[in-house]
């Protein structure tokens, strides 16, 4: 079940429905739970032993802390507890593949031939951003920054809570748990805003996303017999494609979570519009960026060392993140790409400093994101290696052109990119000038909900039939 | 508070609402995929068939329409047929065809023959949301629905399923869920220079030999009939000893049948009624079917002891459908039925040609600048090649059908390009025009190189 399904609309509703008519807190909180848990086990029902576990030794580990704590005994064994099963799950469902096949091929190279066992595991959705919950809860436990909950049944609400559970935010407990302490007040929803976040998210996945996956789909595909600009246009294609498929789900999940009383952190701030990749990184998956920064960059050492000290956390953060996203050396090799070139950026701030060409600054971070997306997406490094050349030199490895629609024939690809992508980027730099925002507040507020209606009718009509999986669901 | 959220939550359906009628209303095509070109065909200014069959695949399947001529011509009642039965349907999504037909009122139309059956709506998984499902089931089909599946003798958990998949599909179609992109299509085609997708004549007027499909369903299903003749042989068995068992009792919706014999005839059209011969028992509700004998024209044809000729289970490609050679059979023998039916009227006679007025338009005009002749016709039939004929005299030809050929053209017709399903141009070049003035022009479409209609004769009055 995804947002972007119609069984997920009858489901909110009903979930919403009853969630509002119940009276008391703690009822409401149980309703909740089951529905997150049936939402959860609408994938795969064994699934939901998985989570169950990873709430109960969590929530176990950090009460065992706090304890320890308390009588001055040890902490680290229930940490190291933790992280153990936790990492340990996530390798295995996760990683245990990848690394199988890595140990193959790499004796393989040295002519010392192995079998790999022939074990296929099924990746649960949404495993790793479960996974990173709940373990930033024992840590922040551990580091004395949070009071572990008593509360067994408000923890694994928090751990599945339906709207983040598959593909994010990554929430913190510091940030939910508080939540759930207080009882939630129907008059202080704003439901037309909850409303206008989920719509929002609505037309960037279902309809954005999804109509502008078809022509990046086929030329990622195969990418040897395409031209340099339908190469350039199908990473561009792409680049949008993700970042609506992904901010889309995240403003639903914000949305949804905020019709039901909670408020979850913002995941996107106009990534593309980042002026370097530092900034870049502050502004997509935030949620993920921060949870690096907090509990892996600091972890490492941070900055807390020389330059070069610096540096090589930042690649090592960076090559875990995007291993985070797949076991794939794909991932690996997007992770160093950023990596790189957030070390790049550094030393770029330390010779010439802050705010220098702020266009060609925007480009050039434009440029290597939309370079790093290529092996992101690329089905194999052959296909990344061919896309890579036709980016950089622009040299067409085919002749076929990309096919996008355009509403007249005679449209060369130059005018039928125009005709997409204009509308699109000027949408983009006006939802970042927050005029979306000042015309809600203008426009009275009953020609708001006639407008979301229509809205909502028009995004319905242009959605594709058969919905498209989030891309972040198979993280 | 609350009467202030109950008015926004109104706000907010009737925003959704009207951009949904908004959306209905540009949208003029059955939308399906394969079979739009089929149910278009039928409403097409040149569509002459008076007798059309509906249905499903079963009779879809079963019914040439050439044979069926064929046999009625025979018995003395000529008539011109098209099989417009279509895979897939039930009893409903039939009257929605009707409905649908009824609604646009082909004007050749005398006679439906329909395929009665069961107004069971099970479940089809492969089914769910596909375009087929979606258009039929428009609101207005909705409490048809439901009062099928409030009489229907099924468990109330099935009901409740099936009423729920008939809600989600009306839902999906008031909002014109997932249509945007093809409604867009086909407004802009003309535009784009594009023909509508997927726009072929069909075949055999309709009909379409069950061996030419490999689905892996259909194989399933044949491959389980031929590999139980023994079963099927005893179900014929059981038809004969029990016609009507206990178990396919109860059920019909007799409001909806008679809503829909009345539609039919509320425009001139006469219903005939036919329950297939099968193999198999799923007709529940087949005694409600016996209480109506004498307000329809019923043709019972599932009684392996009257039918006997249709019940040669050498004729079924599998329990449900004929095989080529069946089709055949059958054909014939409804022909035989139907011209036997003592009540029944002599059709009306076709209409005349000439066709309607706006039925083609042609003009042509003359570019200023560099004397290139543009032709262009609008309101096209559906189907056929588009041609125009330039000629420096007049003629006053007949062709046959009330069609009058008014140019003298020798040369070759000269194709015009379909810019959309209902206009077509082309540019002439000024050296390839008659050198005298005035000279006429005019436009004709041709369907498997027999004509179909012709414009009125354009004059040009050339300045060259």
């Amino acid at each position: 079940m995804i947002f972007s399904e119609p069984r997920f609309l009858l489901f909110f509703l009903v979930v919403f429905g009853v969630h509002w008519a119940l009276r008391q807190h703690a009822t409401r909180k149980l309703w909740l739970l089951g529905a997150s848990l049936y939402f959860y086990g609408c994938w795969d029902w064994r699934f939901l032993f998985l989570i169950l576990g990873a709430a109960t030794v969590d929530w176990f580990a950090a009460g065992r802390m706090q304890a320890a704590r308390e009588r001055g005994g040890a902490l680290r064994p229930w940490l190291v507890l933790s992280l153990v099963y936790n990492l340990g799950t996530l390798g295995f469902f996760k990683y245990f593949g990848f690394f199988v096949d890595s140990a193959v091929a790499f004796f393989d190279w040295f002519g010392l031939p192995m079998s790999a066992p022939a074990l296929q595991i099924v990746l649960p959705v949404g495993i790793s951003f479960f996974t990173f919950q709940t373990m930033s809860y024992t840590i922040d436990v551990y580091r004395g920054q949070l009071r572990p909950t008593t509360r067994y049944l408000d923890f694994v609400l928090y751990v599945s809570f339906f709207p983040q559970l598959v593909a994010g935010p990554i929430v913190r407990a510091i940030d939910f748990l508080p939540q759930l302490d207080a009882p939630r007040r129907f008059a202080n929803v704003d439901v037309q805003r909850a409303l206008g976040q989920f719509l929002s998210g609505f037309v960037k996945k279902a309809v954005v996303a999804d109509l502008i996956a078809q022509p990046s789909d086929a030329v990622f595909a195969a990418p040897g017999e395409y031209t340099a600009a339908s190469i350039w246009l199908a990473v561009v294609c792409y680049a949008i494609q993700i970042y609506c498929d992904f901010s889309g789900y995240s403003d639903m999940a914000i949305g949804t979570a905020r019709l039901l009383g909670y408020e979850l952190r913002d995941n996107f701030r106009f990534p593309y519009l980042a002026t370097s990749i530092t900034d870049f990184w502050r502004r997509w998956h935030m949620s993920l960026s921060s949870w690096l920064r907090d509990y892996l960059y600091i972890s490492l050492g941070g900055n807390r060392g020389g330059r070069w000290f610096t540096h090589r956390n930042l690649l090592l953060t960076m090559l875990l993140g995007g291993l985070w996203h797949g076991a794939g050396w794909n991932f690996v090799v997007w992770g160093a790409i950023h990596g790189l070139a957030l070390v790049g950026h550094k030393e770029w701030l330390r010779r010439v400093g802050e705010g220098r060409l702020p266009l060609l600054s925007r480009l050039i971070t434009l440029y290597l994101v939309l370079l790093a997306w290529i092996f992101f997406r690329a089905t194999s490094f052959g296909d990344a290696w061919t896309m890579t050349q036709a980016y950089v030199t622009w040299q067409s490895p085919g002749g076929k052109e990309l096919s996008l629609w355009s509403p007249v024939p005679d449209w060369g690809l130059g005018a039928r990119a125009a005709a997409i992508f204009v509308p699109l980027v000027l949408a983009h730099v006006l939802a970042a000038l927050g005029t979306a925002e000042r015309l809600r507040r203008w426009l009275p507020s009953w020609s708001i909900s006639l407008l979301f209606g229509a809205i909502a009718a028009l995004a319905l009509a242009f959605m594709p039939l058969q919905a498209r999986p989030f891309i972040y669901f198979q993280f | 508070m609350l009467s202030r959220r109950i008015l926004h939550t109104w706000l907010f359906l009737l925003g959704m609402g009207a951009m949904a009628h908004g959306l209905h209303t540009l949208d003029r095509l059955p939308f399906w995929s394969w079979s739009r070109s089929k149910m278009a065909m039928a409403t097409a200014p040149e569509f002459d068939c008076d007798t059309i069959f509906l249905g499903s695949s079963r009779m879809f399947r079963a019914m040439r329409p050439e044979i069926f001529d064929a046999r009625m011509a025979e018995l003395g009642q000529p008539c011109k047929s098209y099989n417009l039965a279509l895979a897939g349907l039930r009893r409903h999504d039939v009257a929605w065809i009707g409905h649908w037909l009824a609604a646009r009122r082909p004007p050749a139309i005398r006679r439906v023959v329909i395929e009665l059956h069961s107004y069971d709506q099970h479940v089809r998984g492969g089914q769910w949301m596909t375009d087929q499902e979606i258009e039929m089931h428009p609101p207005s089909m909705l409490p048809d629905r439901l009062g099928s599946l409030w009489v229907s003798p099924r468990s109330w958990g099935q009901r409740v399923h099936q009423a729920g998949y008939a809600l989600v599909h009306t839902l999906a179609n008031t909002l014109a869920l997932g249509q945007g992109p093809r409604i867009l299509d086909d407004l802009s085609a003309e535009a784009r220079g594009v023909a509508r997708p997927k726009v072929f004549v069909p075949r055999n007027r309709g009909w379409e030999e069950f061996g030419e499909i490999r689905l892996e369903h259909v194989m399933r299903d044949r491959k389980h009939f031929l590999d139980n003749p023994a079963a099927h042989e005893t179900i014929v068995r059981e038809m004969i000893a029990n016609p009507i068992p206990p178990h396919l009792c109860g059920g019909f919706n007799v409001d909806s049948l008679r809503a829909e014999a009345s539609a039919w005839r509320a425009i001139g059209i006469e219903p005939i009624f036919v329950i297939m011969p099968t193999v198999c028992r799923d007709f529940y509700g087949r005694d409600g079917v016996v209480g109506m004998k004498p307000e329809l024209r019923i043709l019972e044809l599932d009684n392996p002891v009257a039918n006997r000729a249709l019940y040669d289970l050498e004729l079924f490609f599998d329990a449900s459908h004929y095989d080529v050679r069946g089709a055949e059979v059958f054909s014939r023998e409804l022909a035989t039925r139907l011209a036997a039916l003592p009540e029944s009227p002599p059709l009306p006679p076709l209409p005349t040609r000439p066709l309607p007025a706006d039925s083609l338009r042609a003009v042509a005009e003359l570019d200023a600048a560099t004397g290139n002749l543009r032709i262009s016709a609008t309101n096209l039939p559906f189907a056929g090649d588009v041609v125009a004929m330039i000629a420096s005299e007049r003629a006053d030809l007949a062709l046959g059908d009330g069609l009058i050929l008014g140019v003298a053209a020798t040369g070759r017709p000269r194709p015009l390009v379909r810019s959309s399903l209902y206009r077509a141009s082309v540019e002439v070049p000024a050296d390839q025009l008659p050198a005298s003035r005035p000279f006429f022009v005019q436009v004709g479409t041709l369907l498997d190189g027999k004509p179909l209609s012709l414009s009125a004769v354009v004059t040009v009055p050339t300045n060259r």
